[in-house]
């Protein structure tokens, strides 16, 4: 019975302590506040949502940029091996006094080794870019 | 503790109207449960600015989640367990500014609590141990509490089972009791 007493104490402690005896009240603008964001949330889920990138329709361009790119790593690999292994037998004869001849010699080799095809494709892997970004387009004056 | 008297026909109207694209009809939501929403905060955290902005996130996650509301419960109730579950994540991640329990003050001399004055002092003082005791403990007693001492009520704003909720009443009354000694030994009466 005792405890119960302290029980009761303790409830009305509490109840003193954490019911209506101890309520705030909202501040004036609450609810307006309230209103004002739930209305710019119903606005933002009127907005369309995003368009999303059309992976399906760019898988054959990116299928076709990246099988370039891989041809033109294999080029520059297989043009390095052989490049460095003319140089090792000394079929390259640079006169190192003259840069001119230097250069004719590079692309002597380079027409040898038939590397103009490989600028090609690097050329025509490159060329989406300035199209992408408008570089080609004749400049409009403002 | 509620304030208003509850509506659950005029609840599930507006429910109805703001699910129908009205959205303004969330209005009548947000005056009826605005000041229980505000104060259940507050009972969690003890500041009044934070209880607003915890009581605002609660109603636009209501008004985001409204869908959900089947309608076999009260509105209240739904209200009151989304609120409760965001305010304890949200104490759970940034804790009030409270003491440990060992340290939750009490009066130096409660026979001088004798005024209005002391007895805000000593609620204040009930509000910090409350607010000290670990989390399952604390939750339970200010919903009970809130809930004007409806267990059933306050069991389902916890989402947890009447025993559960009782079991963790006793022990966070053991606990204050052990904490709050001298104040608790003064009689209604004497408060008054």
């Amino acid at each position: 019975m005792k405890e119960m007493k302290r029980d009761d104490e303790l409830d009305l402690a509490l109840e003193q302590g954490l019911g209506e005896g101890s309520a705030i009240r909202p501040s004036a603008g609450f609810a307006s506040t309230v209103m004002q964001r739930v209305r710019e949330e119903a606005v933002a889920e009127l907005e369309p949502a995003p368009i999303r990138f059309p992976w399906r329709r760019a898988a054959p361009g990116i299928c076709m940029v990246a099988l370039v790119a891989l041809l033109f790593l294999a080029g520059a690999v297989w043009a390095g091996i052989n490049a460095l292994h003319i140089a090792r037998s000394g079929a390259l004869a640079i006169d190192a006094g003259s840069s001119y001849t230097q250069w004719a010699g590079y692309a002597a080799e380079a027409v040898r080794l038939h590397l103009e095809w490989l600028l090609l494709v690097v050329f025509i892997s490159l060329l989406p870019l300035p199209l992408s970004q408008g570089w080609l387009e004749p400049r409009r004056h403002s | 503790m509620h304030g208003d008297v509850p509506n659950p026909a005029a609840d599930k109207a507006a429910v109805a109207r703001v699910l129908a694209g009205e959205v303004d009809a969330f209005a009548a939501i947000v005056e009826r449960w605005q000041r229980p929403l505000v104060n259940l905060a507050y009972r969690f955290c003890g500041d009044a600015g934070r209880a607003e902005e915890l009581a605002q996130e609660a109603f636009l996650r209501a008004y985001r989640g409204l869908h959900t509301f089947r309608g076999d419960a009260a509105f209240s109730t739904w209200l009151f367990a989304l609120a409760t579950n965001l305010y304890r994540s949200e104490l759970g991640r940034i804790p009030p500014r409270s003491i440990a329990l060992e340290d939750a003050p009490e009066p130096a001399d409660p026979s001088s609590i004798g005024d209005m004055h002391d007895r805000r002092e000593r609620d204040r003082s009930i509000r910090r141990a409350v607010l000290a005791l670990p989390a399952k403990y604390r939750d339970a007693l200010i919903l009970f509490y809130f809930h004007e001492m409806d267990l059933t009520e306050a069991a389902r704003s916890l989402g947890l089972p009447e025993g559960t909720v009782k079991a963790r009443l006793h022990r966070g009354r053991e606990l204050l009791r052990a904490k709050l000694p001298k104040l608790l030994a003064l009689t209604p009466q004497e408060v008054m």
